[in-house]
């Protein structure tokens, strides 16, 4: 059982950093990506107890988008008026100028609005440089479902910053 | 043709996946097309400013039980950082934007399928026409030689006589599809 857990955290440790990684850009949160973490370093010790993965870094991925579109679903069912939530992070003071605090919440909204499968595809296209294709293959969708999400995705995103590109030139 | 059907060529121009006749072809469309010129200049733009933010902060694990405890070490895992200040850090150099491409190469399929034909390239056939070598693999996934007389006929059906008469009769041939279609036409 030692062994087991030695070889089973140590193959987690290594990868530690690229499923944080994923779930914050899924996630925009920092504490909410370190629940993913834990989550899946769960998931991975007991997948271990009975065979470790054969692609390791694969099997990662899929369970921490996995596990971080669970979260990402209890967090609008929690959420008792999204349209507030929206209104509360537009910053307040329109005519100050406008920094990355506020560009990090309204990319943050942007992504929020955006469905599962749209997110997902963003994601891994502008932080992860997948290839359609991959893409594709990782969310079991067909190549022009994936770009055709990845334009819906960009469209969405744009309309929301360009409310703070107008403000911006306003100033 | 109309916008709509540029569209799967804007999706792979905003994901640098453009092939060099598409992008000849993309690239005359929006200089016709301002609708579509504004399209791929705003979405380009809500590129960069999504790589403009920060990325994760770094953290370091340690193992306490069944607890992975995770502490932020507050560098921030960015992009706009200096390489070589994270090497300084000592810590792995993982930006916003993933692996390098090398590593997202090593897929399962590709390295069965490199298999595969490195096994068939490696085989070779005596031209007198009496005999054939090759080497295969068997079901264990092993690579044996085998050796195949003209007269011989397959006394059962394993993978190995399959194969090798299947490569016999389409010597010369040495596609893997003509091989396998052979072989599923001998195995029957």
């Amino acid at each position: 059982m030692g062994v087991a857990d030695s070889a089973a955290s140590g193959g987690f440790e290594q990868y530690t950093q690229e499923v944080y990684g994923w779930a914050y850009r899924l996630l925009g949160r920092h504490h909410d990506a370190l629940d993913v973490v834990q989550d899946v370093f769960l998931k991975w010790d007991a997948q271990c107890e009975r065979s470790s993965p054969q692609q390791p870094r694969g099997w990662l991925r899929r369970v921490t988008l996995n596990r971080a579109i669970d979260l990402q679903r209890r967090r609008r069912f929690d959420q008792a008026q999204p349209a507030e939530h929206a209104e509360a992070i537009v910053p307040a003071d329109a005519g100050a100028r406008l920094d990355q605090g506020t560009l990090r919440d309204d990319v943050g909204a942007a992504l929020d609005g955006l469905s599962d499968a749209q997110r997902s595809v963003l994601v891994a296209k502008v932080y992860d440089e997948m290839t359609f294709a991959q893409i594709a293959g990782e969310l079991g969708l067909a190549v022009s479902t994936v770009k055709t999400h990845y334009l819906r995705a960009l469209r969405a995103v744009r309309d929301r910053l360009v409310t703070r590109w107008a403000e911006e030139e306003s100033l | 043709m109309t916008c709509q059907d540029y569209e799967t060529l804007m999706a792979d121009a905003l994901g640098d996946e453009l092939s060099p006749d598409d992008r000849a072809a993309f690239e005359v469309h929006i200089a016709e097309c301002e609708a579509c010129r504004l399209e791929y200049g705003s979405a380009r733009q809500t590129i960069a400013a999504m790589r403009e933010l920060p990325g994760p902060t770094r953290v370091k694990v340690r193992r306490e039980g069944n607890r992975l405890v995770i502490d932020e070490t507050g560098e921030a895992d960015s992009d706009t950082q200096e390489e070589s200040t994270d090497m300084a850090a000592g810590a792995p150099v993982v930006g916003p934007r993933g692996l390098k491409p090398a590593s997202r190469l090593s897929s399962g399929v590709f390295r069965y399928a490199a298999s595969i034909m490195i096994a068939f390239v490696a085989g070779y056939a005596v031209h007198a026409g009496l005999i054939i070598k090759d080497a295969v693999r068997n079901d264990s996934g092993v690579v044996q030689p085998v050796t195949i007389e003209p007269a011989d006929e397959p006394q059962d059906g394993s993978f190995q006589r399959a194969l090798a008469h299947a490569y016999q009769r389409n010597r010369g041939s040495s596609g893997l599809a003509k091989c396998l279609i052979a072989m599923a036409h001998e195995t029957r």
